[in-house]
C-alpha cells in the first residue's frame, strides 16, 4: 500500500546541534503510529518540522511526500491548505494551544471559512457540531465561552474540535494527554480512536508514554538523539524488542501486576545534540554495548517480519 | 453584565481619589503662609474689613464645615473666581479643555500611529537592521527632554520650512488639527519611543506563544494570524501601560502648551502658578484629577474588553 505520508531523511538543525537527524518514516492510510522516545529526542521537533511550524533559526532538510508533492518545500499558500484543510495538529497543553482572549466558537470557525469557505450561522451551526462530536454537552452555548472557562479536559476536546475542523486526512498529536489527569487521558485517547474511525484519519501519536502507544497504535516507532532506533508493529515491538534501548524503556516500566519490584531505569542521560558520540548514540548508556558499537553509522535493518531496528545486537536483545 | 460590574467599582474609586485629591488641595492652601483675606486686601486693611473678608470667605467657620463646603462646590463645579483675570474659574476652565484634551488625544493617536507599525517591522525581524535603526531612533526620542523636541520641530518645520503654524490655535475644528499637529506630534514623539519598546517585546512574546504555533497548523493566512492572534494579545499591557502614561501626557502639555503659545490648560495652570492666583491653581488641579481619573477608567474598561480573564 502506498504510504499516505512518505518521510525521507528528515533532519532539523539548531545551531550547532543537529536534534533530529535523518528519520525516515512512513504512516499508512487509516493506521496509528505512535512515535516514543525521551524528551529531548527530537519527536515534536519532527512533528512540527513536517508542519513547518519551527522558527527560521531551525533549518529543515529532508523529504515529506504527501499527495506527491513535497511538504518541506512546498510554496507557503499551498501549504496553508494542507495545514488544518488536510493535515491537522493537537497541541501537548490546550491552555496555551488555545487562544486565551478569543471565544472557543471563533477559534473553529476561523478554520472552517478559511478552508470550507463557511461562514456565519452555517459556520456557527458545524462548530456546534464539532464541540458535540467530541463531546462537549451544551455545545451551541459553550461556544461564546473563553479557553479559561472550561475545564483541562474540555479545553483538550475543544482543541482537538478545532484542529478537525476542516476534516483532515492525518492528524499529528502532540503529547496530546501529557497535561491532563490520568482518568482524563483515558477519555482523549478513547476520543481520539473513536474520531479517527468516524473521519477515516491517520494519527501519529508522539509521546513519552509507552501505556499511550500500547493502548491506542499499530506501529511505533522509538527514537533516541534525534534517530529512529527501532520500528515495528506495537504487539512484537513491545514483546519482543530487537533494540537495547526499546529494551531498557519497557523495563523501566513500573508494573502494576509485580508491585514493589526494583525498576531497572537506564542509566545516565541522553547525549547532548551538540555533542554526539561516535557509532550507536545509545551505547554510553547501554549494558549490551560492544566496542563496534562506538564506531560507524547505524542503519535500520530487519530484525523480525515488518519489525526494523538499528542495534547490531538485535539478536542477543531479542533473546534476552 | 461584567463589565458594567467592573465600571461600577471604578467608579466609587474615582470618587474616592477626587475626594482625597481635594482634602489635599484644601489642606496645602491651609498650610500657606499669610491670610488669604491679608493679601486680597492689601496695605489699606483695617481690623473690620479683615473681619468682614473672614465672614465673606467663611473662615470664620470650622475647618470641617469649610472643607464640606469646598467639596460641595468641587462638585457644583463652583471654583470660585480668578484673582488676576477676574472671570470664574469654571469658564477659563471651559475654554481651555477641549484644546488640552485634543492636543493630549491627539498626541494618543499619533503616538499610537507610530508605534504599532514600527512596533511590527521591529519585531517580525528581531536583530534586522531595521530593528536596530527603529530601536536606536526610540532611544533618542526617549532621551530627550519634550521642550526640547518641541523646540527643534518648531526650528525646523515651523520656522524654516513653513509646513506648520508657528504657534497658537486656529479657527474651528480642522484649522485646530492643524495647528495643534506640531505641538502633539512633540508629545507623541517620546511617548510613542514608551509604546513601541513595550509592543515589540510583548510581541516578540506572543509570536513564540503556542496558540500562534496552533494558529498556524489551521493553516489560517498570515496576516489573519497576525491582527487576530497576534496583536489582539500584544494589545492588552500597551493599552495598560498607554493610560498609566495619559498623566505624564496632560504634565507634558504643560511645557508644550508654552512652547508652542496654545491657550489650553497646560499654559492656564503655569500663567497662574507664576501669578499666585489660587484660585485657578486649585480649581486646575481638580480638574485634571478627574480628567486623568476617567482615562484610568476608561483603559480599564478597554482592558476587560480586550482580555476577558481580566474580568476575574
Amino acid at each position: 500500500m502506498t504510504p499516505l505520508l512518505s518521510i525521507r531523511g528528515l533532519s532539523v538543525q539548531i545551531g550547532r546541534g543537529t536534534p533530529v537527524d535523518g528519520i525516515d518514516l512512513d504512516i499508512a492510510p487509516g493506521e496509528t503510529l505512535g512515535i516514543v522516545g525521551e524528551s529531548g529526542s527530537g519527536k515534536s521537533l519532527s512533528l512540527r518540522a513536517i508542519l513547518r511550524l519551527l522558527p527560521p533559526q531551525a533549518k529543515v532538510t529532508g523529504t515529506a511526500i504527501w499527495n506527491g508533492v513535497d511538504l518541506l518545500t512546498l510554496p507557503e499558500p499551498d501549504m496553508r491548505r494542507v495545514r488544518g484543510g488536510q493535515i491537522a495538529m493537537v497541541f501537548q497543553e490546550p491552555m496555551t494551544a488555545l487562544n486565551p482572549v478569543l471565544p472557543i466558537g471563533l477559534q473553529i470557525t476561523e478554520s472552517l471559512g478559511v478552508h470550507l469557505n463557511l461562514r456565519g450561522a452555517a459556520a456557527k451551526t458545524r462548530a456546534t457540531e464539532l464541540l458535540d462530536l467530541v463531546g462537549i454537552p451544551d455545545a451551541s452555548r459553550r461556544l461564546s465561552n473563553y479557553p479559561h472557562e472550561f475545564s483541562g479536559g474540555m479545553r483538550q476536546r475543544a482543541m482537538i474540535a478545532a484542529a478537525l475542523a476542516s476534516g483532515p486526512k492525518l492528524l499529528l498529536a502532540d503529547e496530546p494527554t501529557t497535561a491532563l489527569d490520568v482518568t482524563i487521558q483515558d477519555q482523549i485517547l478513547k476520543l481520539l480512536l473513536r474520531l479517527k474511525e468516524e473521519l477515516a484519519m491517520s494519527v501519529v501519536i508522539v509521546t513519552h508514554d509507552l501505556g499511550v502507544v500500547a493502548g491506542t497504535c499499530d506501529r511505533v516507532a522509538v527514537l533516541y538523539a534525534g534517530k529512529v532506533m527501532e520500528t515495528g508493529p506495537v504487539r512484537t515491538l513491545f514483546t519482543r524488542p530487537s533494540h537495547a534501548y526499546t529494551l531498557g524503556l519497557l523495563r523501566s516500566l513500573p508494573d502494576a501486576a509485580h508491585a514493589r519490584q526494583r525498576l531497572e531505569g537506564i542509566a545516565g542521560s541522553p547525549p547532548d545534540p551538540g555533542a554526539l558520540p561516535p557509532g550507536c548514540r545509545f551505547a554510553p548508556r547501554c549494558g549490551f554495548a560492544l566496542d563496534a558499537c562506538r564506531i560507524g553509522d547505524r542503519v535500520l535493518a530487519p530484525s523480525a517480519p515488518d519489525q526494523l531496528s538499528a542495534c547490531i545486537r538485535a539478536e542477543t536483545v531479542m533473546a534476552a | 453584565m461584567y463589565v458594567l460590574a467592573i465600571l461600577g467599582r471604578r467608579l466609587g474609586q474615582i470618587v474616592a481619589t477626587v475626594v482625597l485629591v481635594a482634602l489635599l488641595i484644601f489642606g496645602l492652601m491651609r498650610l500657606l503662609p499669610g491670610d488669604p483675606a491679608l493679601m486680597l486686601l492689601g496695605d489699606r486693611a483695617t481690623d473690620a474689613s479683615i473681619a468682614q473678608m473672614h465672614h465673606d470667605l467663611g473662615l470664620d467657620r470650622s475647618v470641617a464645615v469649610q472643607f464640606w463646603e469646598f467639596l460641595v462646590h468641587t462638585v457644583t463645579l463652583q471654583l470660585g473666581d480668578s484673582i488676576t483675570m477676574r472671570v470664574p474659574v469654571i469658564s477659563l476652565v471651559r475654554d481651555g479643555l477641549p484644546i488640552t484634551l485634543l492636543l493630549t488625544g491627539m498626541a494618543a493617536f499619533l503616538a499610537l500611529l507610530i508605534a504599532v507599525p514600527l512596533a511590527f517591522v521591529s519585531a517580525l525581524r528581531p536583530g534586522s537592521w531595521m530593528d536596530a535603526a527603529i530601536r536606536t531612533v526610540a532611544q533618542i526620542s526617549l532621551s530627550m527632554p519634550v521642550f526640547y523636541i518641541g523646540l527643534v520641530l518648531l526650528i525646523v518645520l515651523a520656522a524654516g520650512l513653513h509646513w506648520f503654524p508657528v504657534g497658537g490655535i486656529g479657527n474651528g475644528f480642522f484649522q485646530d488639527l492643524y495647528y495643534l499637529f506640531l505641538p502633539a506630534l512633540t508629545l507623541a514623539l517620546s511617548l510613542s519611543a514608551v509604546l513601541l519598546r513595550n509592543l515589540r517585546q510583548s510581541l516578540l512574546e506572543v509570536l513564540n506563544a503556542e496558540y500562534v504555533n496552533f494558529a498556524t497548523a489551521k493553516g489560517l493566512p498570515r496576516r489573519m494570524i497576525l491582527t487576530r492572534h497576534v496583536l489582539r494579545n500584544a494589545w492588552v499591557s500597551t493599552v495598560t501601560l498607554l493610560g498609566l502614561n495619559i498623566g505624564s501626557l496632560v504634565g507634558g502639555a504643560v511645557i508644550t502648551e508654552t512652547v508652542f503659545a496654545i491657550p489650553g490648560l497646560g499654559r492656564l495652570t503655569i500663567d497662574s502658578i507664576f501669578a499666585r492666583d489660587y484660585p485657578v491653581v486649585q480649581g486646575l488641579t481638580m480638574v485634571l484629577a478627574i480628567m486623568v481619573s476617567v482615562v484610568f477608567l476608561l483603559v480599564d474598561t478597554v482592558q476587560v474588553l480586550l482580555d476577558p480573564r481580566m474580568s476575574k
